[in-house]
This record gives structure tokens, sequence and C-alpha cells, in this order.
């Protein structure tokens, strides 16, 4: 039995009164790759922040190489040898990889840097995990996969004990996971322990020793790999099937198509998607982080220029690159970023409500008692808690600005609605509100596409799932009662070439 | 809390107009009785600016004789060089407060017809310093305004004259100008070429804006163009600063003269320490104090002359210590 | 009833503070000319500083609009200069007052639409394209007259801002009717509305199905029209146009833009108090040279009230933090 590395027990956490970590647990040994797995909203990242100092927990316990940390802040964590690699590198692209992989810790003497020898530390790192660039090349200039690497360099140059990778394959090829794994091993021997972020199944095996499971903030098991499968850890993932009412039955779905999408291929995010939507239908948009869900609803109204495909809406092609024209035609998009996307958060509700709708409210003249009495319609009717019509989006909560938005769009009165996330960030009740919504939409004719990470909201919600994964359809499922959500996290998680 | 903070700006602002207001009456005030007394004639005095020595020369020659006289001078500028809408803004400012009569060096000589006929309206006599209005402005205005100055044109002729008598036929010659499209620095281009004559030999022209660093800037990319240039004439003293700075960098000093124009006090320090050749000094506290003189003479109601010659003189070695002991009187 | 009070309360508290702090200023420099002997609060004074606020008021328009959908323009100073000289020339050469008008309108049009489209559909920093403008347009002015003046107009030039409603000059009239052209416009029309959005926040705007590009280059354009306006206004008031005329005007605009409390990051803000900023601007000015207070105090001044304004605009975001 190796020693144990690291042993985070007990762990809580909460923002805004949500519990998002609740008794949260993991124990890794030295030389070991972890891997950490759990849906999307598992608690995955909020325990790495932890891990790294980002945030601070709340209750628990953390141990590394048997002393018991608190509060500590990234730098020292970092100095306690606890590197974490995200997706979003922390490289400067205008400097050179040296400058990045010494920055810090800078050779030289009255706070003027000796370059060659700066370089010649670097090159050592370099050669350690064998990258074979010039330290002297800029960062901007390397693959994603090679400022992977520089990263990777970046952290052993620190004394690494623990070294944490989310999601390491994301964005780089087969070849390049192949080489990284063989640097991941070489760490392993030097009795680094690896924590390891990953949906890829089949990489998990290749890779990993030992799994901990989270669900919901919660701490679900530990299994040796090579004792498992697929099978039992999508299982443990999802957790029981909960029991909820299904919405689904209390719509009609007529045969009329109103949507039609062909072929649409999106730079490297999106491979040949093409479905069809139907009038009163909705339908759930499933799949990963990173899917390219957001991306193809973007594609779909023109905010993105598709590299190819069509799209059709009840028979009328919708121009390219011209969301005014998808509007007009009928598709609006509800962003799942309501901060950055959805609302001009400096303005009063009544401006937010009126932007996409001036052409209903402007004669020659903007209606303003007109787009008041209109606001304070959809305050009543959305039960949007507000101190006034006139207050800014800003001072609302999440649940309310989220209504703020799918009210400027219902008085848009269009015929499809994509909604991106629609709950994301909202209470318990304003969630429900929000799907009452929905349905009476697609009750009277409209229809939905739901963009959604939480499985539950889509079985409740969706007559059909369309689960994507890496940019392509994996699954086009009928919602029936006996669809079961480890079926859908299946094909989100592994499904591949073998579906259709 | 806003309130508060609007009332302590107010505060601030009001102490500070306070207090400017009083260092600057102390100097520009003349009589011991300060405040307003009506009987005492108030003349107002707007150079072109105050960003340079020779108005601020100008002005000291009228603060003084305002100081004799007994009148209040209010002396305003805008906060450029050669800026119409401002001179046009400082002189309605003028008439409102209340002034008796006005002197101006105009921004430009075509330019103050707007504020001319505003002080015809108030009844204001008005005295032309330096720059000489054009004539179509003053018939524009339908006013008689006397001119007190320099011709440019003369000045600069004469230290052509001293080129044309000092320097060989073919001097390798480059002349730097004020501001492109205005009268004085076509005249004192023009003066110095007709006193030289075929003493010099023009191989660059380049305007400077008046400016010193400009005067630099471009004499750098004159020497580089004309190694073997052997003068520079500079339509004023900055530019001429500015020239010699890089004609000294260049390690040229011995084969290149530059001759300026003002005669500002670094430039005479320069002239009798023997790195400037010469400048044209005019007499700018002549002019202030022939413009306070006679606008007191036109409030009383007295003829005063039309135009007066305030001269100018070339400043070279031999006559720059008497001309620094003329000019000492007037700084401050 | 409770509601109209916070609504009041909650909308005007800025230009409230904006509007004491101006009468503050007025009846500072009433009471300190007063001790001193002048008058200040008098009506040809304030025809006075509303008059030499004009060109300034105007050209600030432009520029408040550039600023609201959180852009900026350096290039309106060098416009006000090209429109004294082309239009000077277009006079002088026997063209009719109200063509000239309008040739100068349309040609600094062009090159707002054409500084618009760069910074708009370029993707260029409004910063950079501005000041490449800025000083293309100064060279072009001086190209036309190498560099000389234009002077020596009809007299209709001038009366074209001198001429005197009830003893008021009419240039008055003008800034208060294109003031309340654009607060009308920002108000109540889809395109005003549109440039909030934009500078509140442009991804919403354009998911919105607003055209973010098209309503921004349009800004550019009428901030050079602005400009134009105020190019002719200097030239009747001057009845001369000069080369360098309108040099630093775009900060002059953009102060009396932030002052009225409109923020450089856009979205919000009124364009009306943009004309209380210019005056009270002017009125420091005009104040402070009848009080006789050097140039270079003047400048420091001004300096002092431009920061306190906004200092005193940013109490409430500060209080909120």
């Amino acid at each position: 039995m190796e020693e144990i590395l690291l042993e985070m027990s007990g762990i809580n956490k909460s923002f805004f009164g949500v519990q998002v970590l609740n008794n949260a647990q993991i124990q890794v040994r030295s030389g070991e790759v972890h891997v950490l797995l759990g849906e999307n909203g598992a608690g995955k990242s909020t325990l790495i922040k932890i891990l790294s100092g980002a945030y601070q927990k709340e209750s628990g316990k953390i141990i590394l190489d048997g002393e018991e940390l608190n509060a500590c802040s990234p730098k020292q964590m970092i100095e306690k040898g606890v590197s974490v690699i995200y997706q979003e590198f922390n490289l400067n692209p205008y400097v050179p990889i040296y400058e990045n992989i010494m920055l810090g810790k800078e050779i030289g003497k009255y706070g003027i840097i000796n370059h060659k020898s700066s370089i010649q530390e670097a090159q050592k790192y370099l050669d350690l995990i064998g990258l074979e660039v010039d330290p002297r090349t800029l960062v901007g200039e390397l693959s994603v996969a090679q400022k992977q690497m520089v990263e990777i360099a970046k952290a052993i140059s620190t004394d690494v004990k623990l070294l944490v990778l989310d999601e390491p394959t994301a964005s780089i090829t087969e070849k390049e996971t192949l080489k990284l794994f063989e640097i991941v091993r070489n760490l392993k021997k030097k009795g680094i322990g690896i924590i390891y972020i990953s949906h890829r199944m089949s990489e998990l095996f290749e890779i990993g020793d030992r799994c901990t499971v989270m669900r919901d903030g919660q701490y679900v098991k530990t299994l040796d790999l090579d004792k498992t499968n697929v099978d039992e850890l999508t299982k443990l993932m999802v957790g029981r099937e909960v029991s909820f009412e299904r919405f689904k039955n209390s719509y009609i779905v007529e045969d009329e198509v109103v949507l039609e999408v062909n072929n649409i291929v999106y730079k490297n995010v999106l491979k040949d998607i093409s479905f069809k939507l139907k009038k009163g239908e909705i339908l759930g948009l499933a799949g990963l982080v990173g899917a390219g869900r957001t991306e193809l609803a973007k594609c779909i109204i023109g905010a993105y220029k598709k590299s190819n495909g069509t799209v059709y809406l009840k028979g009328k092609k919708l121009k390219d690159k011209d969301i005014k024209d998808s509007i007009d035609k009928g598709i609006v998009y509800l962003s799942e970023d309501r901060k950055d996307e959805g609302l001009v958060q400096i303005h009063p509700l009544t401006d937010n409500i009126a932007l996409p709708n001036h052409e209903k409210l402007c004669k020659f003249v903007l209606n303003n008692k007109k787009v008041c009495t209109v606001t304070k319609e959809y305050i009543n009717k959305l039960k949007i808690k507000s101190s006034s019509h006139m207050a800014e989006a800003k001072s609302l909560s999440g649940g309310n600005q989220q209504k703020v938005v799918i009210a400027k769009w219902l008085y848009s009165n269009a015929d499809i609605y994509i909604f991106d996330e629609p709950t994301r960030g909202i209470d318990v009740g304003a969630r429900d509100e929000i799907y009452n919504i929905m349905v009476d939409l697609v009750k009277n004719g409209a229809s939905i596409i739901m963009i959604s990470s939480d499985m539950v909201e889509v079985q409740k919600m969706c007559n059909r799932i369309i689960v994507l994964k890496e940019g392509r359809v994996t699954a086009d499922l009928e919602n029936t009662d006996e669809l079961t959500q480890d079926q859908i996290l299946y094909y989100a998680l592994s499904g591949g070439g073998q579906i259709e | 809390m806003k309130k508060l903070l609007a009332v302590v700006m107010v505060l601030m602002l009001a102490s500070s107009v306070m207090l400017t207001g009083c260092s600057n009456n102390n100097p520009s005030g003349s009589s011991p009785n300060t405040g307003g007394n009506a009987s005492k004639p108030v003349i107002g005095f707007i150079p072109m600016t105050l960003n340079n020595e020779y108005f601020i020369t100008m002005v000291n020659g009228a603060k003084k004789k305002a100081a004799e006289l007994g009148v209040e001078l209010k002396v305003q500028a805008g906060d450029q060089h050669a800026n119409a809408a401002d001179q046009l803004t400082i002189v309605e400012n003028m008439i409102t407060s209340g002034v008796d009569a006005i002197c101006i060096v105009p921004s430009s000589s075509e330019g103050l017809a707007a504020a001319l006929k505003k002080c015809k309206k108030a009844n204001i006599p008005v005295i032309n310093l330096d720059t000489k209005l054009s004539e179509d402005i003053l018939k524009e205005a339908d006013m008689s305004v006397p001119f007190y100055g320099t011709n440019n044109y003369e000045g600069a002729k004469r230290a052509g004259e001293y080129v044309k008598a000092n320097f060989k036929t073919g001097t390798k010659t480059a002349i730097l100008t004020g501001i492109a499209g205005q009268q004085n620095a076509a005249d004192r281009k023009n003066g110095f070429i007709e006193g030289a004559g075929d003493a010099i030999q023009i191989v660059a022209e380049q305007s400077a804006n008046w400016e010193v660093d400009q005067g630099y800037a471009a004499t750098q990319n004159i020497l580089t163009a004309n190694p073997d240039l052997e003068l520079i004439y500079c339509g004023n003293d900055g530019m001429a600063i500015g020239a010699l700075r890089a004609v000294k960098e260049a390690k040229k000093s011995d084969q290149i003269k530059v001759i300026g124009f003002d005669g500002i006090s670094e430039a005479l320090n320069l002239i009798s320490s023997g790195e400037l050749y010469g400048s044209v000094a005019q007499y700018p506290a002549e002019m202030g104090i022939l413009g306070v003189e006679n606008a007191v003479k036109l409030i009383k109601g007295q003829k005063v002359e039309e135009y007066i010659d305030t001269g100018a003189k070339l400043i070279i070695p031999s006559n720059v210590d008497e001309h620094q002991e003329y000019v000492k009187q007037f700084a401050e | 009833m409770n509601n109209m009070i916070n609504r009041l309360k909650k909308i005007d508290i800025k230009s409230i503070t904006l509007y004491i702090g101006a009468v503050l200023i007025l009846v500072a420099f009433t009471i300190i000319c007063k001790i001193n002997g002048k008058d200040f609060l008098t009506t040809s004074n304030i025809q006075n500083i509303i008059a030499q606020s004009s060109v300034i008021a105007v050209v600030a328009i432009g520029t408040s609009l550039v600023i609201l959908t959180g852009g900026i323009d350096l290039s309106v100073g060098s416009i006000v200069g090209f429109v004294g000289i082309f239009g000077g020339m277009l006079i002088k050469n026997g063209i009719s007052l109200p063509l000239t008008i309008l040739i100068c309108i349309a040609v600094s049009a062009i090159i707002g639409l054409m500084t618009g489209y760069i910074v708009s559909y370029g993707k260029v920093p409004a910063f950079i394209v501005t000041l490449g403008t800025m000083q293309i347009i100064r060279g072009v002015t001086k190209v036309l007259t190498s560099g000389k003046p234009v002077a020596g107009f009809p007299d209709a030039l001038s009366e074209l801002t001198a001429f005197e409603i009830f003893g008021i000059p009419i240039i008055i009239f003008y800034v208060f009717v294109l003031y309340a052209l654009i607060m009308f416009t920002l108000k109540k029309t889809k395109f005003g509305r549109r440039i909030y959005a934009i500078g509140g926040n442009a991804n919403a705007a354009k998911l919105s199905g607003i055209k973010v590009n098209k309503i921004e280059m349009l800004t550019y354009m009428l901030a050079a029209i602005f400009s134009a306006l105020g190019g002719i206004l200097l030239l009747s008031r001057l009845s001369y146009a000069d080369p360098n005329a309108g040099s630093g005007y775009e900060m002059d605009a953009i102060a009396a833009v932030v002052i009225g409390g409109i923020g450089l990051s856009g979205g919000k803000g009124k364009a009306g108090n943009t004309l209380v900023g210019a005056l009270i601007l002017g009125m420091l000015k005009c104040g402070l040279q009848i009080l006789n207070v050097p140039v270079y105090y003047q400048t420091i001044i001004i300096g002092v009230v431009i920061i306190l304004a906004v200092y005193m605009d940013k109490a409430k975001e500060r209080k909120a933090e």
C-alpha cells in the first residue's frame, strides 16, 4: 500500500445559501492517478478550487503529506506542492516559454534577470517532460497541447507533489493524448499524485488507477478502476431514479415540422448536425459542457457564421449570420449568460423588454406609455419580483432576471424559442414557474428547444431528447417512461460512432 | 453627501478664484488703493499668448506704464497660440467686465472682425500692437485702430543685410519659418531673403511652427540631408534654440551659424557666450508702453499717433551687453 | 404616488446634483464678482456665455452619442477646423450660404461614415481610428489653403449667428433646438434607444436582433455632422476661418460630456445634461476672465472642476460597493 498523499474529508461549502459541497471527500495516494468523476454541477470544480486555495472550505479537513492545511492562499498551496492545470491556461502568450516557467522564481541578482541561466533552468524541465521546443519560443506560437506541456513543466519546476489535471484532453488530438499519458506515467513513477478530471470513459480506464465518484456535491464511492466498468460508473454518477412529474404528457405535439436543421458544421466544434423540430414540441438538447450545444443554438439563430449547413423555419431559409432575419421569421434565443448576453444590466426593465420589440412599440416615436404597460403586464404575469418596472435589471435576483429575459422574448411572440440552460442558478420555486411558462408556450402552438445539463429537467420537460457529444449527435431519443438518466448520460459520455 | 461635496467644490472654486484674483491683483494692480474705484480707467490688454517671453516682456512694459499712469490693467490671453475664437471670447468678457480701452495683439491679422465690431458697438477704443490688422478687417469693422509695432519685414531685412555684408556669396542656408499661413512668418522669411540677396543659397526651408522642439527635429533632418550647411536663419528664437542644439549635437558648431529673431533673454545669453550668431531684437516692452500710454489718451478723448514703428535691431556679440541692460528693466 | 416619488428620486438624482452644481457655480461667481465690483448675472452676460459655449455645446452633442455607445471620437475638433476653411472657400467662390452649409454637412457625413465603418465593421479601436482621422483632416485643411486663414466674408455669414430675435442672438436658439432634437431622438426613437442598448451591453443588443455595427457607424457620422454644424457656427461667429481652429475642441467636448454625467463606458446618461456641462465650462471661462484670473490659473481650476464633477458623479457607485 502506497502512502496517503492527500486526504480531504467532510468538506462543506455553500454559495448564497445553496449547498454546493456536502460532506465531500477524496483520498489520493502518492504515485497514483486518481480520477474524479461526476456530472456537471456535481461539485468537482468546487472541490478542486478549495484544494487549490481559490475558495475556502466552510468545514472539513485537508491533510497533505501529513500536515493539516487551513485557509491557505493559492500561492501557499503552490508552495506546499499542489498545482492545478485548468482548461484555461495561466500562461502569458506574449512572452517566451522560459519566462512563463520561471515566473516568480527568476534567476538573477539585484532584480536583474539572468536570461542565460533562466533559459538553461527552463530547458531542464522541458527535457523532463520531453517537449522539444526552444524555450525562447513565444507561448502564443505553441499549439494547445504544447501549452499544456509548458503548464506541466511549470508545475514540476515548483517541486510539485500533487498535480490536478482538469479535462486535459478536451482540446488536444489523440496523438497528443498518448504523449500526455506518457508524461503522466513518468510523473507517477516520480511519486507524484495526480487527480485527473475527465468525462472520457475510455481514457479513464487507460490512465487511471482509482476513481472517486461525486454527485450533487456529495461523495458517492471510491473504486479501483480495474474492478469496475462504464455501466457501473454511470449509474453511480446519476444515482437513484428521482420521481418527478412529467410535464411532457400535458402538451400535444403536432406533425407539422417547424424547424429543419441540415448538416450544420461550425469550425471544428460542430460536425454535421441535422434534426427537425415539430410544432408544439419541447426538444431537449442534452450533452456535457463543451459538447457544442450553445454553439449549435447560436449557429441556428445566426449569431455565429456556420461553416456549412442550412436552417429552414416553416419552409423559409434563415439567412446566414443575420440575427434580425431569424427573429423576424420567428425564432429567438434565450442565452444562458444573462449578464453578458441576456440583459442590459444597467438599464431599467422597460428598456430591456422593449429592446427586441422596437418595431412593435414604435410608429415613428417610441410609445413609452405602452412600454410601461407591457412591462407591468409581464411583471404580473410572470410574477417578477422587482421594486418597480423602472428598476435596473441588475437589481433583480437571478431567477427574476431570467423571467425578464423570457418576458422580452414572449412579447416578441415568436414561433420557436431556444432556451439555453433556463434554470441555471435559479432557486427551485422559480424553476417550476419557468417550466410552467414553457408548457404554456407550447400549448399555444410554439415550439421549444431546451438546452440543459440537468438530466432531471430534460426528462421532465421534453418529449424528445437529442444528445450531443463533441459536436456530433449521438442519440435521438423519445422521452418514454422507460428512458433512464444513465441512458442519456451514456450517450453524452461515451456514445460514439456506434449509435445510429 | 453629494450636496456636501457640491458645497465643498464651490468653496474650493471660490477660494481659488479669490486667491488667484489677489495674487494677480498685486503685481498688476497699480495704485495703492485697490478695490472698485469707478473713476480709475481700466485697460484690457490681450497678447497673442502668455506662453512665451516676448509677450510677457510686452505685458511687463505695459504694467510698468500702467502703474506710472495710475490705471488698472487687465491681462488675458488664450491658452493656445493663434486662437481667434479664444480672443473673441476674451474681448466679449472684457466688454462685460467694463474695460475702457483694449490693447490687442491679434492671433492673426485677419481674424478679429467680429471682436472689433463688438468693441465699436460698445464704444471701446482699440489699439493694435505687434501684428498689424489687415486693412480689409478694419474696413469691415468700420473702425480706425492705431498700430504700434515693428515692421517684421524690415527687421528681417536688417538681418539679411548683415549676412550679405559678412558672409561669402552662395552661403548654404536653411530657413526655419513659423506657422505656415501667418503673415509675420512670411514677412520674417521674405525680408531676410531680400536683404541677404545672393549671399545665401537656400538649400532647405521648413516650418517649425515657432516651437523649440520642432526646430530641433527639423534641423536634425535638414543636417542629414545637407551636411555641408553653413547658416540657419530662424523666424524666432525658440526655433533657433532648437536648431542650435541640433547643430551642437552634430558637432558642427564651427561650420554652421544660427540666427534667430526676437532677442529673448536666453538668446541674448547665447549670443554673449558666442554660441548664437545673432538675433533680430524687437522692442515688445516699447509696444506695451506705447499701447497703455495712448490708450489712456484715447480714453481722455485726446488724439494719438496712427502708427509708430517701435524698431528692430540685429543683436550680435558687440552690442549684446547694452541690449541686455535695457531688457533687464522689463524682466520680472 | 409613492412610485412616482421613487421614480423621481432614482432617475434624477444625478441630474439634480449636476443642476445644483451649475447653479452653485453661477451663484458663487455672481457673489464673487459683486464683491469685486463686477456684474456677472446680467442678461447680456448670460447670452454671452451661451454664445461662447455654443460651438463646444453643438460639437459635444455628437460626442455624447459616440460616448453613449461606449466609443470615443477625437476627430471632432479637426472637422470644426476643416469646415471653417472648406466652407469659407466655398463662400469666397460665390456658393450661396445655404448650399455651402449643405455641402459641408454632406462632406463631413462622408468622413464620419468612413471613420465609423472602420471602427464598427473593421473592429479597429475608436481611439486609434479617430486619432488618425484627426491628423488626416487637419492636414487636408492645411493643404486646402496652404495653411493660410480665410477672411473677408459677406455680412450674411455673421448674420447667420448674430441676427437677433427679441434681442436674443439666434445662435442661442440653434443650440436649444439642436439639443431638443437630440433629446427627443434619444428618448423617443428606436435609434436613440438602441444607442443606449449598445453602450449598455452590445452582446445583448446583438442577440436582440439589433444591427450593432450599423448603429455604431451612424453615431460617428452624426458626430461628424454635429462637428460640421459647430464649425459653421464658429465660422459665422468669427467671420474668419483659421486652419488651426477647433484644435483641442475634442477634449472640451469630452469634458462637457463627462461633466454632464455620461460615463465613458457608455449606456447611461442624458444628452441634455451635456449642454449643462458645456455651459458650466463656459461659465467658468467667462467668470474667471471677468475676474481677471490669469490664464494659467484658469486651466488649473477647469481641470479641478472636471475631476470633481466626475468624482461626485461616481459617489453613488462607490457607496453601492
